[in-house]
């Protein structure tokens, strides 16, 4: 009987294993460029797993807290309008405010006024507000620019890791888990008019900049699978 | 009381005051050290750090230590020699740096790093770094959307014993190469050096005669980069660099090289001499040992705002 069980809870666990390998997105990373002169100076250190790191925290820490924390979009959108420093202590975190942006977790709804898919960094436009103008760009992937999930969450500081190449992994492993996670199983055709639900982080734009949300989930209507 | 109990009191109460933390002489000296100031970066950084010592009422030795660990640690035997009370430093590279930073510690002098870390913690007091890693990824990014995400590219990188030159190196490759179509054709070290980064340049042009961008890992390699490009008459190659440079800034202006990242070197050099004072006067700086400050991409939409390595409000 424990044996027959055993059995099965192998067969199953090699079906899932060989499930998610069959049908897994080709991994967003190219195959490291090889060119005359080339240099091994990387500074990446085997014995840190940066993409375990995240895969252990994301549904029990990270999901949870973008969540709870999120603020209407709207009303810190206002408030960085009308006064950013401010808004800043009030709505976003900082783990050092002297010397890093504050980064803010919005969600938002809307309608996608404009997409672009071609780019690797690909993302769509999205009136919160009904004027028809874009209020915020929401990226897309497999490309995501800058570490604005990393960066909004208190439990990941950088006094934490050895250098700043661990703590950069940690951004980097946010953005591919979210893509592989969430983003690329999102229909990428005709987005222009959908209605989209959006989780996500941003980090404080300069003056008169777009807002760039590096999202943690979206949700396209009538474009899910 | 007794004449004798009067002078011990006395004494005492003089070494009490000489010993208190906030007790600040105008002999107080701080020692500044950073490599040379050939290179406007460095210099930009000891000129914040001595500047602000001043106005903080401290003398202050200038020193450079050429990126020579050897020169640096002759350097570190003088500032204890000379009675100085801290030291701001950057470092001559990240491993050989922690011996040289644990004997200025053994002799009880505080140390307080800017601009590259040593591969140590509890050793210096504070290590102030720019985000390199984050400012590479800026201009990786303004890069690639320059190139419109495709073509051949050279990479220029720094001296390989500087961290930094591997942060920023890994920083650009971690954007550049998850485009398929962005293909790096020849990737060097220049050594940070303007007059390297020209010959180099030039042979990888004779190499590769159609390449289409030059990503570089600081402003001098830049600037050298972009004289053998004008010599060839390539003023058409895009060129992004890294520190923010007042000659990079006018080339941007000029509609030459298409960008650059900030690193605000002047005021990382001045927040290290406030905590320094700070923890000469109270034992503590208030603040993690290790504290990293968002760099700033610069392009001809904000390069105007730039002077010596701070944006201007």
């Amino acid at each position: 009987m424990t044996i027959k069980v055993n059995v099965l809870v192998a067969v199953s666990v090699a079906v899932v294993v060989l499930g998610v390998s069959g049908c897994k997105i080709k991994k967003n990373e190219a195959a490291s460029a090889k060119a005359s002169g080339q240099l091994e100076i990387f500074f990446d250190s085997s014995d840190f797993n940066a993409e375990k790191v995240v895969a252990d925290i994301w549904t029990p820490k990270v999901e949870p807290f973008m969540r709870d924390k999120a603020n209407r979009f709207a009303e810190v959108q206002s408030a960085l309008a009308k006064d950013a420093r401010s808004a800043g202590p009030q709505y976003g975190y900082s783990e050092n405010p002297a010397q890093n942006p504050y980064s803010f977790i919005v969600r938002l709804d809307g309608q996608v006024v404009d997409s672009n898919t071609k780019s690797r960094a690909a993302y769509i436009a999205v009136d919160t507000n009904g004027d028809g103008k874009s209020d915020a760009k929401v990226q897309l992937g497999p490309v995501i620019r800058g570490t604005a999930l990393r960066d909004v969450l208190p439990f990941i500081p950088f006094s934490a890791f050895k250098n700043q190449i661990e703590y950069a992994n940690v951004g980097r492993a946010l953005n591919a888990h979210v893509y592989e996670a969430k983003l690329s199983k999102l229909d990428r055709d005709n987005l222009v008019g959908k209605h989209v639900s959006v989780t996500g982080a941003f980090v404080a734009p300069s003056a008169g900049a777009e807002i760039l949300i590096a999202p943690s989930d979206v949700t396209i209507a009538g474009g899910q699978p | 009381m007794t004449f004798l109990k009067k002078l011990l009191l006395a004494t005492a109460t003089t070494a009490l005051l000489a010993a208190s933390p906030g007790f600040a002489s105008a002999a107080d000296l701080l020692a500044i050290i950073t490599p040379s100031h050939d290179n406007p970066f460095f210099k930009s950084e000891a000129e914040g750090a001595k500047a602000r010592a001043e106005a903080l009422g401290y003398e202050t030795i200038v020193l450079v230590h050429d990126d020579d660990a050897n020169k640096q640690n002759e350097l570190i035997d003088t500032a204890i020699a000379r009675g100085a009370k801290a030291i701001i430093l950057d470092n001559a590279g990240s491993d050989a740096s922690v011996a040289a930073v644990q004997k200025a510690k053994d002799a009880k002098i505080p140390s307080f790093l800017i601009d590259r870390e040593i591969n140590a913690t509890g050793i210096a007091v504070s290590q102030i770094v720019s985000n390199n890693y984050q400012g590479a990824t800026l201009g990786a990014e303004f890069f690639v959307e320059q190139m419109g995400e495709k073509g051949t590219y050279v990479e220029l990188v720094g001296r390989e014993a500087d961290i930094n030159a591997g942060i920023r190196s890994k920083g650009y490759h971690d954007v550049i190469d998850q485009y398929p179509d962005m293909k790096m054709v020849s990737r060097q070290s220049a050594n940070w050096s303007q007059t390297e980064a020209f010959a180099k340049m030039q042979s990888i042009l004779q190499a590769n005669p159609d390449i289409k961008g030059v990503i570089s890992g600081n402003d001098t390699m830049a600037m050298g980069a972009w004289a053998a490009l004008k010599a060839a008459n390539r003023t058409d190659v895009i060129l992004v660099g890294f520190d923010g440079s007042n000659d990079v800034r006018d080339s941007i202006s000029e509609g030459g090289i298409k960008g650059t990242v900030l690193q605000p070197a002047y005021r990382q050099a001045e927040m290290a001499v406030e905590q320094a004072d700070k923890y000469l006067k109270t034992g503590s700086t208030g603040v993690e040992e290790k504290q990293l400050m968002d760099c700033v991409l610069i392009t001809a939409d904000n390069a105007k705002k730039l002077e010596t390595f701070a944006m201007k409000e």
